[in-house]
């Protein structure tokens, strides 16, 4: 398992966050919403087949 | 040593980029704390998997059946699995889901030893 996971995941929060501050400051609540909403779907479809294979690694390991 | 070093390595600046995350996407930051775990858990997979052969060489020495060992090797893979998911759970300020977690967990490691308290108990029944 990578290191580069987490920085790839820090830079989607990054962007995401500096996406969601210029829209509510121009005053577009939904749209910040959403892409907050975008954002932690996309990180989360990065993320959860690392926890799968986690969980694998763990099944394995201890003979389930 | 190469695997602690790195995963304090890892931990550190997962911290620190958490805290970044967490003042204006409290969202990500909780997926980026899982993130944390799962490669800090994967950088000392292999010394586990050494450890748990080693167990299995020193129960075949011994002559342990599996079954007598089997049951402790699950517990632990339980216990590890719910204790990472609740305290997941408690960063994020749902305890009480890390409670029911922790409940799950302690379920289910009385189910998987559960063959070892009935092997013990029919051993004292036989004794009597």
């Amino acid at each position: 398992m990578d290191v580069d996971l987490i920085f790839k995941i820090a830079a989607v929060g990054i962007i995401v966050a500096v996406i969601n501050m210029v829209l509510i400051r121009s005053g577009r609540e939904e749209q910040a919403m959403l892409t907050t909403l975008a954002g932690v779907v996309v990180v989360l479809v990065i993320l959860i087949r690392k926890i799968s294979d986690l969980f694998d690694l763990v099944k394995s390991l201890f003979n389930f | 040593m190469g695997p602690a070093v790195r995963a304090a390595a890892i931990g550190l600046v997962g911290t620190a980029m958490v805290l970044v995350l967490r003042r204006n996407t409290a969202e990500l930051a909780l997926l980026l704390v899982m993130a944390v775990c799962v490669v800090i858990i994967w950088q000392v997979s292999d010394a586990l998997l050494t450890i748990i052969d080693y167990v299995s060489v020193l129960s075949s020495l011994s002559s342990l059946s599996e079954d007598v060992l089997m049951p402790v090797f699950r517990s632990v893979g339980i216990g590890l699995t719910a204790r990472i998911a609740g305290d997941v759970c408690r960063d994020a300020g749902e305890s009480g889901v890390a409670s029911f977690i922790d409940f799950a967990g302690c379920v289910c490691c009385l189910y998987v030893t559960l063959p070892l308290v009935k092997k013990t108990v029919d051993m004292v029944q036989e004794l009597i």
